[in-house]
């Protein structure tokens, strides 16, 4: 059975694990992928699924940070990890920044872009988690994993 | 930074044995110089990633630019002590076509032997 989507999920329906704003600042996000992981941990998430949120998580920080905060330190950036009722985790991270669009990112396996130096972090957040929205045009992304 | 580097040579070749995380930002940056400088002096380099837990998009996009770099100016790159995690990532980022990838370091170190036969 295809699980339902979980866009238009009313958030009373979940519980929120963490909540975590910080600088902009790639070497601040290390502080937040470990806590995320030790959360998962606890909630004795399978070491497979964890490892590819914590991944997922890494690639929509720096996204926030670099694209989305051009690293400037005053600019805070928000993680949010939440649970629903049957377990799966959602991830919120939030960035004030001016958005882009999704739907234009380049296709990094294609022949042309296979040795560029960037752009797979999207494309790796949907590789790796079950459910990828990004709202707020642009500005926050909500990933899902069952 | 969470990014730790020795290198040593073997048989003529230059072997980086790298621990920890290579992601974006000041790891990445370090793994990039680090690799540029040695290629001043070698044309022969084995990155053992086994203490490699992690690494990210932008880790990615390190190895494939210094990769680039290297084979341009006539040297070669190659990898072992992938952990699984990094394997499916190359995978799925269809980067396992662009590196050679060896088991072990010393069929890694074998094959620049073989080559220069």
């Amino acid at each position: 059975m295809t699980p339902e989507p979980h866009a238009s999920r009313p958030d009373k329906q979940l519980s929120e694990l963490l909540n975590l704003g910080f600088p902009a600042d790639t070497e601040a996000i290390a502080a937040v992928t470990d806590a995320i992981s030790a959360t998962l941990v606890q909630l004795l998430v399978p070491d497979e699924k964890r490892l590819e949120i914590e991944l997922a998580v890494q690639e929509a920080l720096v996204n926030a940070v670099v694209h989305g905060c051009q690293s400037d330190r005053s600019k805070e950036v928000r993680c949010r990890l939440q649970s629903d009722p049957q377990g799966r985790i959602v991830v919120i991270i939030t960035d004030p920044g001016p958005g882009f669009n999704p739907d234009v990112v380049a296709d990094p396996k294609r022949p042309e872009n296979v040795f560029a130096d960037h752009g797979r972090g999207v494309y790796l957040i949907r590789q790796l988690m079950d459910e990828v929205h990004f709202e707020k045009g642009g500005n926050e992304i909500r990933m899902w994993k069952y | 930074m969470t990014l730790k580097m020795e290198t040593r040579v073997v048989d003529g070749v230059t072997v980086v044995s790298c621990q920890g995380r290579i992601v974006f930002g000041e790891e990445g940056t370090e793994l990039r110089e680090t690799l540029k400088r040695l290629l001043a002096s070698t044309r022969q380099i084995v990155l053992n990633l086994s203490g490699v837990a992690y690494i990210d998009s932008g880790g990615l996009g390190t190895l494939v630019g210094v990769y680039s770099s290297a084979r341009a100016a006539g040297a070669d790159i190659k990898l072992t002590g992938l952990g699984q995690r990094i394997r499916d990532v190359l995978q799925i980022t269809k980067l396992v076509t662009v590196f050679e990838v060896y088991d072990s370091e010393a069929e890694a170190i074998a094959a620049f032997r073989r080559g220069a036969a």
